[in-house]
């Protein structure tokens, strides 16, 4: 079975342009994040987005809604919380889990059959439609602009926010809008890979690509080239296999691949 | 009202449930002071992954929670050679993201193979203590003793390399090796509150009622008692609403994860009132001064 020949199946090719847009936006995302040292909102944002796609179902109405309005409700909370990281952490883990209880309530409560709430939890990219698509693409281009306007004021206060402050960057309001952008990037990238594997992309691909460069651009650049990389491998894969889902490949790979990026890292400073 | 007191359902999930408490209080105390809160919440995370994988063998669950608790945690100390805060954000990350792709392809192939379908999964990760059995019961006692025992005869070393890991190591405390130790118990304490009350309270558990006793007072001996009362406090009025509440629809998780937020928020506002009349009093005081 060659992969030119699967191509041809619609719902592939819906599945690869929907997470090759995803993982491009969160390959950036994750680079700041990582940056930021906010790999745990990372993961507690998708999470987050879970309570509000039950939510969403119990109420009728489409999961896009409760994942938006919940991941972008505690994306300004986790702004609040500051940026100390011995307080910050221990809060963002605990909106965390009430959200999630949240989400427990709102499915105790839902008599239908919850499998589109599990969906969600799991993923379901060999399945989505060609509306979840184009919104897909048309969220990702909106955010990578977004990153792009303020990618300068951003990488400035990211590196050194004390200097960003003196010089007049208002890093308060840069971070908030930050924090927005994740949330759209998760709420999007939960919609189609499951909130699992959005985690993977976010961290993944920016932390092997960090330990290759120290230039922002080539970062950035060698993250998203992995992202796609591993969403493509991961896709293909699971469509040989059939059984295996695809946020394990993608898991995998990128686990795979930052554990050889760190023993070369060291085999380097070894060799100095 | 008093045949429910009398069940056996009952009187285990009291009971579980307050070791369970008394025990992520305890352990969750080093947690704060050390900021693991990502670690410990990617531990949780992991048993669930170890959990998946014992279901899908036939195995008993808490083996396969602590093999994997213990390979991340040996995976952990290896990767964070130098114990810096940033670098070991990233290392949990990944750690994590892979353990929860195990957890994933795990649960897949346990769908596949048997009808009980993915619903046992959310079961693990939403917890069990209304139907806390014997066995479990059991083994979360003499995992609570072992457990709480070793943090007895670590008290003070640990409390001291917690505080300030510099100076502990200067004066000789082996640093590196309570690391690991503390890591070890942190993981037997998830691998267990997991099975008890599942992956969501017992991170809930872990940090909020620790959190909160540490915006309270600073004294280490005071907030660890406070910690264990607020966490028991959670616990049973957790306990207490869903088996004679009136609403028997709403389930024990949701009550302790709202508790245990609204008590860490409370916690958090007082702190911050208090942080702000102290900034403001020794201006009183000069003013004073001058005034004189």
């Amino acid at each position: 079975m060659d992969f030119i020949a699967l191509l041809h199946y619609a719902f592939l090719q819906n599945a690869i342009s929907a997470s090759c847009a995803v993982a491009a936006c969160s390959a950036v995302i994750g680079y700041f994040l990582i940056g930021r040292g906010l790999t745990f909102a990372g993961h507690a944002l998708p999470n987050i987005g879970f309570a509000g796609a039950a939510g969403a179902v119990l109420l009728g109405v489409s999961p896009v809604f409760g994942l938006f309005s919940f991941t972008i409700g505690a994306a300004l909370v986790f702004a609040f919380l500051g940026n100390e990281v011995h307080d910050r952490d221990l809060g963002i883990g605990i909106v965390m889990t009430f959200c999630l209880g949240l989400g427990l309530f709102f499915l105790a409560f839902y008599s239908g059959y919850a499998e589109r709430v599990y969906g969600i939890l799991f993923g379901t990219i060999l399945g989505i439609s060609d509306a979840e698509v184009r919104l897909t693409l048309i969220s990702s281009v909106i955010t990578l602009v977004g990153v792009a306007v303020i990618f300068r004021p951003l990488l400035f206060s990211t590196a050194d926010a004390g200097s960003a402050l003196a010089r007049g960057v208002p890093i308060h309001f840069v971070a908030t809008i930050f924090l927005i952008l994740t949330a759209v990037t998760v709420s999007l990238a939960v919609q189609v890979t499951g909130s699992l594997l959005v985690f993977t992309l976010l961290v993944g691909p920016a932390a092997t690509a960090r330990t290759f460069s120290r230039h922002p651009a080539v970062v950035v650049g060698l993250a998203v080239i992995l992202a796609e990389a591993y969403v493509i491998i991961g896709i293909f894969l699971a469509v040989v296999t059939k059984t295996i889902p695809v946020s394990f490949f993608v898991a995998a790979l990128s686990f795979g691949a930052y554990l050889a990026s760190r023993l070369l890292q060291k085999g380097k400073i070894w060799k100095r | 009202m008093e045949e429910i007191i009398k069940s056996e359902l009952f009187r285990n999930a009291l009971l579980g449930g307050s070791l369970t408490a008394i025990l992520c209080a305890a352990v969750g105390y080093f947690m704060v002071l050390r900021t693991l809160a990502f670690a410990s919440e990617a531990l949780t995370d992991i048993g669930f992954a170890g959990a998946t994988g014992s279901v899908l063998l036939g195995w008993n669950p808490f083996w396969g929670m602590i093999g994997l608790s213990f390979l991340a945690v040996v995976a952990l100390g290896t990767l964070n050679t130098n114990n810096k805060l940033k670098g070991r954000d990233v290392d949990v990350g990944m750690v994590l993201s892979f353990a929860l792709g195990l957890g994933v392809l795990f649960l897949s192939l346990y769908a596949k193979s048997s009808a009980s379908h993915a619903s046992s999964g959310v079961r693990i990760l939403f917890g069990s203590l209304m139907s806390l059995t014997g066995p479990v019961l059991r083994l979360l006692i003499i995992v609570a003793i072992a457990v709480l025992l070793v943090l007895v005869l670590i008290f003070r070393p640990l409390l001291f390399a917690s505080v300030d890991p510099n100076c502990a190591r200067a004066k000789g405390v082996p640093t590196k090796a309570l690391d690991y130790v503390y890591l070890v118990l942190l993981a037997a304490t998830t691998a267990v509150s997991i099975q008890a009350i599942g992956v969501l309270l017992a991170f809930s558990l872990i940090s909020a009622p620790a959190g909160a006793a540490q915006k309270l007072t600073r004294n280490p001996a005071l907030a660890l008692l406070v910690a264990v009362l607020l966490g028991l406090g959670i616990t049973w009025s957790g306990i207490l609403l869903s088996f004679l509440g009136p609403w028997k629809k709403i389930p024990l998780g949701f009550y302790i994860t709202s508790f245990s937020a609204l008590i860490y928020g409370l916690a958090l506002i007082r702190d911050q009132l208090r942080t702000r009349s102290k900034l403001e009093a020794p201006h009183h005081h000069e003013r004073e001064i001058n005034a004189v």
